[in-house]
């Protein structure tokens, strides 16, 4: 058995103004991971079981940890053409992008963008959508333990929770700053949401899954309904008692159920 | 050498609440909920903190500072612009020191470049016209990214500047603000602008700007020791730009309170803890959202975040380390005369009403200044 340790690689690729850093493992079709708020947690239990059967690339966003930010990158939407970007340089159009929060709202937009890039696409949890009935959390006003916290349905029987959180608390400053500093840049006013996004999703012709947390307290699940009736054809897959990081928290039943909506 | 120069400072505090609700709510501002604030008892307040801004102004002050903050008890001043116009009109002779514009949370900095010419106009060339950043707080209750904000401070900063010194009209194409047409049919009196002079508590990415600027920086009330340390950097940034640093480049604010007895002086005092000392109580991300300050800025400036609950030790200890100053017009006269000299500043602002101190207090307190402060550290030089 090949333990995770040994089931990656990294990769450095200089692009668009700065050096794009990725993990990368598994064989088969590629299949493009974008991470959420705080940035890259490095290699995760839930990428290895999607390595099973994809060529996972796993690249934390210019701004966040390891890849620095190019100084005209300032929106989601220059994030989707960063992307875009990096699938035609690598050669790697026709490949499966799966987003978390932030990466959702990329991935989503990089599907408005360019579809032709696209080959299937798979939205967690994912911002860019406003909801109507609640409110997305304000995450920029309490303290971040907190809001990774509140990220989980339960974090003390989740052992991601205790791997990923449960040393030395870093409230300031550390590796995750970064990602939250390049978060905040992105999304703060307004908070989460492109009020066009909806009216564009309408474009999306690729076969899409929605993926929620149904004990989801930062993005309500309302927004995974209101994505799925944006994007034409889109279907909806709720996992009961989990909260807004299904990668940490069922990982397994994760993998399982975007590798069933990938399954040639 | 220009002598220094003093002024008389309080916050406005609105202290119509009961500071035992302070316990259940985790921040003294953004959040407080304001179904605590009465609008009658604010207007009373606002009137009588003008008619002492007078008192000051006859007293002989050479200036009076003023601030600005949002959503909080502690400052009931939403509008520093406002209460400058007011002092336009109501003062006579002293300098009206704003301390400062948070510039960052302004959307449209042409029209704040139009408003102080206004006053600098009305008051017939009285403004000093401070700029700052503002805590990190400030950018949450305005709702502007904390990741613009010192870009937005410069831009802002940059184009005021320009719109009271360049002829108009002509275009501005910047990043964070783009006009059509700059020019204001409302420029200062005094040329070729209002002086600027920048606050500010620990960030020393301020003080080395203010420095470039040459560009007075004012410590609001740090400890002795961090300010000298603020001080050196200012020092040794007009050394690299090519200048050496004066007194009038650098002030101190400091909490200070006058009385005709020792015994009322120290029971006055304690109202510059009237929140229980907690006038900065928040969650400790607000001072610095991510963004708001590079990385290791943000650590400094959270570290010190850090307050302490207020009782007859910390009030004892603040006397002792010059964080408030209290007493007779001889004891405070000793001991500003001591921080002033220590620092080498040339600009006092002093902090002389919080709290409940009644009009009364507080105007005796301010014409002890007048009478007796003053004059004595005035005759140092």
């Amino acid at each position: 058995m090949t333990t995770a340790a040994q089931a990656y690689q990294e990769e450095r690729m200089a692009l668009a103004d700065t050096e794009l850093y990725l993990l990368k493992g598994g064989e088969g079709r590629p299949l493009l991971v974008l991470h959420g708020v705080e940035g890259h947690e490095g290699w995760l239990p839930f990428h290895d079981a999607l390595a099973a059967k994809a060529t996972v690339y796993a690249p934390a966003h210019p701004g966040y940890g390891e890849t620095a930010r190019p100084e005209w990158l300032e929106t989601i939407v220059h994030q989707a053409v960063f992307y875009h970007w990096f699938i035609e340089r690598a050669s790697l159009a026709g490949l499966d992008v799966v987003g978390f929060g932030i990466g959702g709202w990329i991935a989503a937009q990089m599907a408005v963008m360019c579809p032709q890039n696209l080959r299937r696409l798979v939205l967690v949890n994912a911002a860019g959508v406003r909801p109507r009935e609640s409110d997305i959390f304000d995450i920029f006003i309490i303290p971040w333990k907190q809001v990774i916290e509140r990220g989980f349905y339960d974090a003390e029987v989740c052992p991601e929770y205790h791997r990923l959180y449960g040393g030395e608390w870093q409230e300031f400053g550390g590796p995750r700053e970064a990602g939250r500093t390049m978060s905040i840049r992105m999304c703060f006013r307004p908070f989460m949401y492109d009020s066009s996004l909806p009216g564009m999703l309408g474009k999306v012709t690729l076969p899409t899954l929605v993926v929620w947390g149904a004990g989801n307290h930062i993005i309500p699940p309302e927004c995974g309904r209101l994505y799925q009736q944006a994007i034409p054809g889109a279907t909806l897959h709720e996992i009961e008692r989990c909260g807004h990081w299904p990668q940490f928290e069922r990982a397994e039943e994760l993998a399982s159920v975007i590798q069933t909506f990938l399954a040639p | 050498m220009a002598p220094t120069q003093y002024y008389y400072f309080t916050e406005q505090p609105y202290t119509g609440y009961d500071p035992a609700v302070q316990e259940e709510h985790p921040a003294l501002r953004l959040t407080l909920p304001n179904s605590l604030y009465d609008s009658r008892l604010a207007s009373e307040l606002y009137n009588r903190y003008h008619d002492e801004y007078q008192v000051a102004d006859e007293a002989g002050f050479d200036g009076i500072m003023i601030n600005e903050h949002h959503t909080a008890p502690f400052c009931m001043q939403a509008s520093i612009n406002i209460t400058g116009a007011v002092l336009a009109k109501i003062t006579r002779r002293a300098k009206i020191i704003m301390l400062g514009n948070p510039l960052p949370v302004v959307d449209n900095p042409l029209r704040l470049a139009e408003e102080l010419a206004m006053i600098d106009c009305i008051s017939r060339g009285r403004l000093v016209s401070g700029v700052v950043r503002g805590g990190g707080v400030e950018s949450l209750a305005n709702n502007v990214n904390p990741a613009h904000n010192r870009e937005r401070f410069e831009e802002a900063h940059d184009l005021i500047i320009a719109a009271w010194t360049r002829p108009g009209p002509f275009r501005w194409e910047g990043k964070h603000f783009q006009y059509r047409v700059v020019n204001p049919w409302a420029l200062p009196l005094q040329k070729p602008h209002p002086p600027i002079m920048v606050p500010g508590t620990a960030s020393p990415e301020t003080v080395i700007w203010a420095a470039k600027h040459r560009y007075p920086y004012i410590v609001l009330g740090s400890f002795l020791e961090q300010t000298q340390e603020l001080i050196q950097i200012y020092r040794e940034t007009a050394e690299e730009v090519g200048y050496e640093m004066q007194p009038e480049h650098i002030g101190y604010l400091i909490r200070c309170f006058v009385s005709d007895t020792e015994e009322h002086a120290q029971e006055q005092g304690k109202n510059f803890f009237w929140q229980n000392g907690a006038l900065n109580k928040q969650p400790r991300e607000w001072m610095a959202p991510p963004g708001y300050a590079t990385v290791n800025v943000a650590g400094i400036r959270r570290l010190r975040a850090v307050s302490r609950a207020f009782d007859s030790l910390a009030y004892e200890e603040a006397q002792k380390n010059y964080q408030v100053v209290i007493g007779t017009p001889d004891q405070v006269i000793e001991k500003l005369r001591y921080v002033r000299n220590l620092l080498g500043v040339g600009h006092m602002c002093l902090w002389s009403h919080d709290g409940y101190m009644t009009h009364q207090d507080t105007v005796r307190s301010i014409e002890l200044f007048g009478k007796e402060v003053l004059p004595a550290l005035r005759d140092d030089a």
